[in-house]
């Protein structure tokens, strides 16, 4: 479909477009620079035109998740993808997989209608705890590693726990301090030649930042809980860390019942700690930080903050933080709309290697999210504006037309890191431990999932 | 996605090593196959559930070949005939399409695919679901949503149990080589001697082969299982608490492991299953104050936890799905009367393989019709107004299963057959009901 969208306000912060009128034209998919011809003209005018959004941690294809439904804290997959839909979010990103569940967390996010999405690979250092003691092995480690996104068909590689540990006595000599790893962590990153994401946790954050820029901290906020974990955080930032927000909510849910599920790390996964009234302040102090650190936008968990909840936190971003806060907030800011843009879309696509999303310049995807923009700067107008996208093209197909839903959801795929390394000794001799064939962990072989390689 | 016989043959002469076995919920992938012109004659690493399968044996007597029909048959004044598909899913769509109750049973013997067209054709005629294992997955459902779940993959319990029990449940009957490969001998990283590492109890209303296996048998009687339970878990809130003979030795045997894992089978759906479900989950909670105590269902068709998955994902519960018009609610947690039914299809079941003689007489009785696919005869195939014999999920058709810890498997399905894969027939129905299904994979 040849699409022009005429007289919208748009959003292309890192290209320089702050919101100045300008048509946009869309064809085969893609941004192109100029149409003569249209199928269709969406008069914009007064309409806010941005990239669409992609969420980081999307969190609701984990293994195990499949309880949470139980007590109503994830809804069905259809209802999941119909809410980041009319976000005007057209990409999830799943940072909860492994080697043995990634076959697992595509399969349930294929069945999110509507929606791109890749994975994050949660490698577990206890796999490969000896090869990390001695540095001439660091190699072979980031070689294994490279083929393991390969064959679990992942984005790039997440770490949840920077360090390794072990109960049992026998295994103790094993055992690799968080100082320790985070150097041949770092080395193992520049191998890989990406970011590695470390799963943001307090200790963490008062760890001295070395080589910071080899890593992302995901979900800082539950990991902010005193003064002490900020400075650490705007730390790591400043070193050249990326980061993204993970906020907690503002009102806790009540407690559900105990759901405990082990994945052979030293802690087993658990219901995520629900943050206090103090990390929420701390997050948002952190979130109205100098504008040039590189935080994106994310939830806490979906668990905690679910897709629907995005709205509200960020009309209390965008209004800044008002007058019921404390006086130490003075020099605070609030987020304009054109950084509510690079957060949600820029950051998270430069994070993901997505070249082609995150904005609006030609070549770039037509993944397009037009909202209405409110009358006056009040949180309620903000979250009424942004909770609903007036139109949301996705592949250059309309998706919501004037706030209505098309019958069809658009084509979806999952992305993955193209690259097709070899197995090493290490890399091998992992897969052989497993409980089962190592031909059964390459997800490649799923005939019904859709994929799309990121070069 | 269906091979040629020429294709599939050339495939398991030249290319299959291993095959994942959709025997039972283990989908061991250890297997390897050695063809001579084509025809399979030797399978290694396979138990005798999977043998049964794939050479077409019956279960408890090997060497006895079980029933497979060429054509689909239809009951034409109490004989069989043989018909075409074309004219079975015609008779199958106008029985469907008269029913105003209609009950789909059995489905977790079914591949994933066919599970999600079944399930979308249940959404299309307003008819109720009804998973084969409900008795044994509703209350553990329920008892979670109320207590907690406590959970593990099978590579972790590998990995780590030291301490298991089978409460109700016999492996060596539902999922054979659960033990060898999971459970019980399996050398784990931290067990790395296998069974000598590892201590295992079983509690169990009748004696049974796990005795052999055992180092602690509970023999008890239906009524006393929740009580024991309960008790166990008494023992280890206040140890001084009056307690049976049994209970103090279980406790005492919980007590020792520094990791441990409770399978709980179909045996427990014999008595008072909610309640006894309950008791046992607080009682891994409890233990799990102390140590890591995972508690699982040991369901034994191939494919339970893809049902289970599926309905969670796509509609937000476990339980029996209910589309009929008029009700309140679109779930159910128990098993509904089939007296209320006008007719039924069964897919991926054998459920009159549990029904008593009276149950059969009634259901004779009221000449419900009942429609069965399946690759093999069964004793629901010998009361069906049709049968439609489809090739082996997963054995000679590709499919998608879920493992008993839900992780998916690829099961390539390079077997030769000539008869429809369970998906193919579900659309085809769907497309003479009137409306186009859309079956991903094929």
């Amino acid at each position: 479909m040849r699409l022009v969208i005429k007289g919208g306000r748009l959003f292309d912060p890192v290209h320089g477009w702050l919101g100045q009128e300008g048509d946009l034209y869309l064809a085969e998919g893609r941004i192109v620079p100029h149409l003569d011809q249209a199928d269709r003209v969406i008069v914009a005018t007064g309409l806010a035109v941005t990239p669409a959004g992609i969420d980081l941690r999307a969190g609701v294809a984990a293994y195990g998740r499949q309880y949470c439904r139980l007590w109503g804290w994830l809804p069905p997959a259809a209802e999941i993808a119909r809410t980041y839909l009319r976000l005007g979010y057209t990409y999830l990103h799943e940072p909860g997989a492994t080697l043995e569940t990634a076959a697992y967390v595509h399969r349930e996010l294929a069945a999110l209608p509507g929606v791109d999405t890749s994975i994050s690979l949660t490698f577990n250092l206890r796999d490969v705890d000896l090869w990390l003691k001695t540095r001439e092995h660091l190699p072979e480690v980031a070689a294994a590693c490279r083929y393991f996104l390969s064959l679990t068909r992942a984005l790039n590689l997440r770490v949840a726990e920077p360090f390794v540990h072990y109960q049992q006595e026998f295994y103790r000599h094993r055992c690799l301090a968080l100082p320790d790893t985070l150097p041949r962590l770092a080395e193992i990153a520049g191998h890989l030649g990406q970011r590695l994401t470390l799963e943001a946790k307090p200790e963490l954050l008062l760890q001295a930042p070395a080589a910071a820029a080899a890593f992302h901290l995901g979900g800082l906020g539950l990991a902010v809980n005193s003064e002490r974990h900020l400075a650490g955080a705007q730390r790591w930032l400043e070193e050249g860390a990326s980061g993204d927000l993970g906020l907690p909510p503002e009102n806790l849910r009540p407690e559900p019942p105990p759901w405990c599920l082990d994945l052979g790390r030293s802690e087993p996964v658990t219901w995520p700690r629900p943050g206090t009234p103090e990390n929420h302040h701390l997050t948002r102090k952190l979130a109205w930080a100098p504008a040039d650190l590189a935080v994106a936008f994310s939830g806490a968990d979906v668990l905690l903050t679910p897709p629907a909840t995005y709205p509200e936190l960020w009309a209390a971003l965008l209004t800044g933080p008002g007058a019921q806060t404390g006086a130490d907030e003075a020099a605070a800011r609030a987020w304009t709309f054109s950084e509510l843009i690079r957060r949600t879309r820029w950051l998270p696509a430069q994070y993901l290697g997505l070249k082609d999303r995150g904005h609006l310049q030609p070549g770039a995807r037509a993944e397009v999210a037009l909202y209405d923009l409110p009358r006056q700067e009040s949180p309620a107008a903000w979250q009424q504006c942004l909770s609903h996208c007036r139109y949301l093209i996705k592949g250059g197909e309309i998706v919501i037309d004037n706030y209505r839903w098309r019958n069809q959801l658009p084509p979806k795929a999952t992305f993955y890191l193209a690259d097709n390394p070899e197995p090493n000794r290490l890399a091998r001799d992992i897969c052989r431990h497993r409980s089962f064939q190592p031909e059964r962990l390459a997800v490649a072989a799923f005939p019904d999932l859709q994929w799309e390689p990121v070069t | 996605m269906r091979r040629s016989p020429e294709e599939a043959a050339a495939l398991v002469a030249t290319q299959i090593k291993t095959l994942i076995c959709p025997g039972c919920a283990c989908l061991c992938d250890d297997l390897v196959l050695r063809a001579e012109a084509g025809q399979l004659v030797e399978v290694a690493n396979v138990c005798r559930w999977g043998a049964a399968k794939l050479f077409g044996e019956k279960r408890f007597h090997r060497q006895q070949p079980r029933k497979r029909w060429s054509q689909p048959q239809l009951r034409v004044r109490g004989h069989w005939e043989a018909v075409t598909y074309e004219t079975a899913i015609s008779r199958a769509a106008e029985i469907l399409t008269a029913a105003r109750q209609i009950l789909i049973f059995g489905l977790t013997c079914l591949g994933s695919w066919a599970q999600a067209a079944a399930l979308r054709l249940g959404q299309h005629l307003q008819a109720r679901l009804e998973p084969a294992d409900l008795p044994l997955l509703a209350p553990y459902y329920q008892s979670g949503q109320e207590e907690g779940f406590f959970t593990a993959t099978l590579e972790v319990i590998r990995d780590q149990a030291d301490t298991v029990v089978f409460w109700g449940a016999n492996p060596l009957h539902a999922t054979p080589r659960q033990l060898v490969r999971y459970a019980v001998f399996a050398r784990g990283r931290f067990l790395e001697r296998g069974a000598e590492d590892r201590r295992v109890a079983v509690v169990d209303i009748h004696p049974t082969e796990m005795q052999e296996v055992a180092d602690l048998f509970l023999k008890i009687k239906p009524a006393e299982e929740v009580r024991l339970a309960e008790e166990v878990t008494r023992i280890f809130l206040a140890p001084q608490t009056q307690a049976s003979n049994a209970a103090r030795k279980l406790a005492e045997f919980l007590r020792q492991g520094d990791y441990g894992a409770i399978f709980v089978g179909r045996g427990v759906t014999y008595g008072a299953a909610g309640p006894l479900w309950r008791a046992l989950t607080r009682l891994a909670a409890v233990l799990n104050r102390d140590r890591p105590f995972v508690l699982l269902p040991l369901p034994a068709d191939f494919n339970s936890a893809g049902w289970y998955n599926l309905v969670l994902r796509e509609l937000g519960h476990p339980w029996a799905v209910d589309f009929r018009p008029g009700r309140s609610q679109s779930w159910d947690q128990a098993l509904c009367s089939w007296q209320e039914m006008d007719a039924i299809l069964v897919a991926g079941g054998d459920p009159l393989w549990f029904f008593s003689d009276p149950e059969l007489a009634a259901l004779r009785q009221r000449q419900v019709p009942l429609i069965v696919m399946t690759p093999f005869a069964n004793r629901t195939s010998g009361f069906a107004e049709i049968i439609l014999p489809v090739a082996a999920a997963g054995l000679e058709t590709p499919e998608v299963a879920y493992r008993l810890d839900s992780l998916p498997f690829l099961l390539d399905g390079g077997l030769a057959s000539n008869h429809l894969s369970d998906v193919e027939i579900l659309t085809r129905l769907a497309a003479v009901l009137g409306w186009q299904d859309h079956a991903p994979g094929h």
